[in-house]
């Protein structure tokens, strides 16, 4: 089951749209840290005429580079710093476990062939060596986000910013991460978010501002596309 | 020794992937010749890995670490930028060189990453 009409509260920006609206102020969501700041193998890819330009790749860091060059303030949560560095540091040891003849297993009896997040666990801790220079590469990525993106405030309190995450995490779909990155940024009087998540659509009080043809298309049924 | 001044081709932001490509190509072009290339970042406010992967560590695909350690120069980043683009090296020399079909389970997983639309 995927987004439907029905499901989409938010307003909807496609912003593949050249004409499509700059806020002021937009706060990024994890997977569009992902797209324009972790040099991910898809990018040599596209670069070396392996695969073609996927959305993801070419849109997000066009309408960044509109963005930026509009003067649009860009932010990001705390906690979703914290979901970009898990991402990252995933597709890290992927990489590093794929490329292995060995592909060291979690339970040798029963041998897996694709990674997961038990796999992961179980790679962090088999490859412990390596995860000093894996995060202190993933820590130089980061400082590169926070030259251009700023941290949301914190709330006045723990509990004040847990009792607005649950509250936009209970009208929507989305997860819970989700809802915390919505909630700081209503806390701060932005409204706007810049995600690929589909899930971001079901928020309502926020403009989502996405590439994702599948929300998009929703939104433009439900009358929410801007 | 061929200069390119980055923000005069691309401008202040380098972020686009499809720039990225386009300053690929001016490089490869000289290193063919054999020519030695300094980047000068000089003026480039914003600069990522979106665009640094396509513009430089696609030249892996190209050309051997050690053409490339004496012949690719830059100049103009600060501490942080040049950390990003060791970084960016550091992953285009790890994926060229391992094995094609190794290399098609590094893109597939890359593609996973991200939540997203698929």
């Amino acid at each position: 089951m995927m987004i439907t009409a029905a499901h989409v509260q938010a307003h909807v920006v496609n912003i593949g749209n050249q004409a499509s609206a700059l806020p002021p102020r937009l706060v990024a969501d994890a997977n569009i840290l992902y797209w324009v700041f972790y040099p991910n193998f898809a990018s040599l890819a596209y670069a070396g005429g392996r695969l073609p330009l996927s959305y993801q790749i070419s849109t997000y860091p066009g309408y960044w580079v509109r963005a930026a060059g509009a003067g649009c303030q860009l932010f990001t949560a705390n906690a979703t710093i914290g979901e970009f560095a898990k991402v990252s540091e995933y597709a890290e040891l992927e990489a590093r476990w794929l490329t292995d003849p060995s592909r060291p297993q979690p339970d040798p009896a029963n041998p897996v062939t694709r990674f997961d997040a038990r796999v992961c666990k179980f790679a962090r801790y088999h490859d412990a060596a390596s995860l000093g220079a894996i995060r202190r590469g993933l820590e130089t990525v980061i400082a590169s986000i926070f030259k251009s993106v700023a941290l949301l405030d914190l709330f006045s309190s723990a509990m004040a910013q847990h009792s607005q995450a649950d509250s936009v995490w209970l009208s929507s779909l989305a997860d819970f991460p989700d809802a915390v990155l919505v909630a700081s940024a209503l806390n701060q009087g932005v409204d706007c978010i810049l995600s690929d998540d589909t899930d971001f659509a079901t928020f309502p009080s926020i403009t989502l501002y996405t590439a994702n043809r599948r929300t998009i298309a929703a939104a433009r049924t439900a009358g929410r596309l801007v | 020794m061929s200069e390119v001044h980055v923000a005069g081709r691309v401008g202040p932001i380098c972020v686009s992937p499809e720039d990225g490509t386009k300053l690929c190509a001016l490089i490869r072009e000289s290193l063919a010749r054999p020519e030695p290339v300094t980047l000068d970042f000089a003026g480039v406010t914003t600069l990522t890995s979106s665009f640094l992967t396509p513009a430089i560590g696609c030249l892996y695909a190209s050309f051997t670490k050690d053409f490339l350690e004496a012949n690719l120069h830059w100049k103009g980043l600060d501490q942080t930028d040049e950390a990003l683009l060791r970084f960016v090296q550091q992953k285009a020399i790890f994926f060229y060189t391992t094995q094609p079909s190794q290399q098609d389970d590094l893109i597939a997983a890359s593609l996973r990453s991200a939540e997203g639309e698929e």
